[in-house]
């Protein structure tokens, strides 16, 4: 419950696939910081765009326009290459065994993988890293192979985990020189 | 009976009745307190080591793969090394191994608590029909490692690299320990007593191994105390003053 709780937290900035529903297209959410920022901020009257007066002198309500909302762009972007990247390195060497597996296998693997992927996320974005529950989600997740070694289990979800606290640092480090 | 005080001294008794069981009450109360004191200690430990041994002993280590050349010299490629050449090479190990144990060991409350992560593992494994040698080492102590291999063996390259995983996901696995058949103050026998170079049967075991399967040698090292180097010194005198090896281990001499 705890975990979910902050995932909802973390969640705040929404990706462009996030954004499907409502119908934004990607164009639209390429504004730039500068200008959203500007267009959001009380001073250059950023909610003044929600109750306009007209020129009968009527209040006239308004619907917040597409600039007037503020969308972090870049932070979007960084943690979805850190989550492309996380999925990349648990995809890594289980090929052979995935193919191996029945389609309901399969799709219990994929969807039980998608699921890991999100909350070894939600788990990186928090100041500290536990390595322990990265390693504990990894484990639980390759379980699911039928008749796995339970010592190349262990080992692949260690190897795992190491690759994904190296990414994360590298990550952390691109995104300090960005700034 | 008033006359003669037997109300008074029957009184003072009961004082001190009263006195012997208060302390005895407050002696029973401090025991269980210590006990309870210690068995809450232990169970934290267990916890903090369960959790800190999983975490040091995994994530904080780096592997360090090193390769070696098979021959030194030109003249071994043709009929491979003499034993002279064979005792010097293995000579660096013993200098290596002895600044090893020459560490100070890690002590004091956090390592009671939480456990020692001073080991290091050195692994002769084969993978992919080769046979490779690996290093794991914590991460403070990785410069000093690779400082000590650079001096004992110069023309050793060392890289660190991914862990690796020797393990077939469908297969089985099958592990022994090996440990000393006498009490650990005897000596073993070393390099300087052999005709040959061990690590050649090691390696023959090694190359037999199918493609699909893998094997490895694992040396867990650390350094000891100093009270587990004085037991063997203490033997090794109790003998000379003319001890039996029993009563030399037991350090005490049999009553008849």
């Amino acid at each position: 419950m705890a975990t979910d709780q902050r995932k909802n937290k973390t969640e705040a900035p929404k990706t462009p696939e996030s954004f499907e529903g409502s119908g934004l297209t990607p164009e639209a959410l390429k504004v730039p910081e500068a200008q959203v920022e500007s267009l959001a901020t009380p001073e250059t009257g950023g909610e003044s765009h929600e109750e306009q007066e007209g020129e009968s002198g009527e209040s006239v309500q308004v619907e917040p326009s597409l600039a007037s909302i503020p969308i972090p762009i870049a932070a979007p972007q960084q943690k979805d290459r850190l989550e492309k990247e996380i999925e990349s390195v648990l995809e890594q060497d289980l090929t052979d065994m995935y193919l191996s597996m029945t389609p309901v296998q399969q799709m219990e693997f994929k969807v039980k993988g998608e699921e890991t992927v999100s909350k070894i996320r939600v788990l990186l974005s928090a100041g500290k890293i536990n390595a322990k529950k990265i390693f504990l989600l990894i484990r639980e997740w390759l379980k699911i192979i039928p008749g796995v070694n339970k010592f190349f289990l262990e080992q692949e979800a260690k190897i795992k985990t190491d690759k994904i606290l190296l990414v994360t640092k590298e990550e952390q480090k691109r995104g300090e020189l960005e700034l | 009976m008033f006359q003669f005080g037997l109300q008074a001294e029957a009184e003072v008794v009961q004082v001190s009745a009263s006195n012997d069981l208060f302390l005895a009450k407050m002696i029973l109360i401090g025991v269980g307190l210590l006990l309870l004191t210690t068995a809450i200690l232990w169970v934290v430990r267990v916890l903090l080591r369960d959790f800190y041994i999983d975490k040091r002993g995994m994530f904080q280590r780096a592997t360090l793969l090193i390769t070696l050349p098979k021959f030194r010299r030109q003249e071994e490629t043709e009929r491979g090394p003499s034993k002279d050449q064979v005792t010097e090479a293995i000579a660096a190990a013993e200098t290596f191994f002895a600044a090893l144990g020459s560490m100070r060991a890690e002590y004091g409350l956090k390592t009671w608590l939480l456990g020692r992560s001073d080991e290091f593992s050195f692994e002769i494994v084969v993978e992919d029909k080769l046979i490779k040698f690996y290093v794991t080492t914590p991460l403070q102590h990785r410069d000093f490692m690779e400082q000590q291999l650079s001096a004992a063996y110069p023309d050793a390259f060392i890289e660190e690299v991914e862990d690796y995983n020797l393990f077939n996901p469908q297969g089985v696995t099958l592990g022994s320990y090996v440990e000393f058949r006498r009490d650990s103050a005897f000596p073993i026998k070393t390099y300087r007593k052999l005709d040959k170079d061990p690590l050649n049967s090691l390696t023959n075991v090694l190359t037999k191994i199918g493609d699909e399967d893998g094997a490895a040698f694992q040396f867990m090292v650390r350094s000891s105390y100093a009270k587990w180097r004085k037991k063997g010194v203490a033997v090794a005198g109790r003998i000379q003053k003319g001890m039996t090896i029993e009563e030399a281990l037991k350090g005490k001499r049999k009553v008849e």
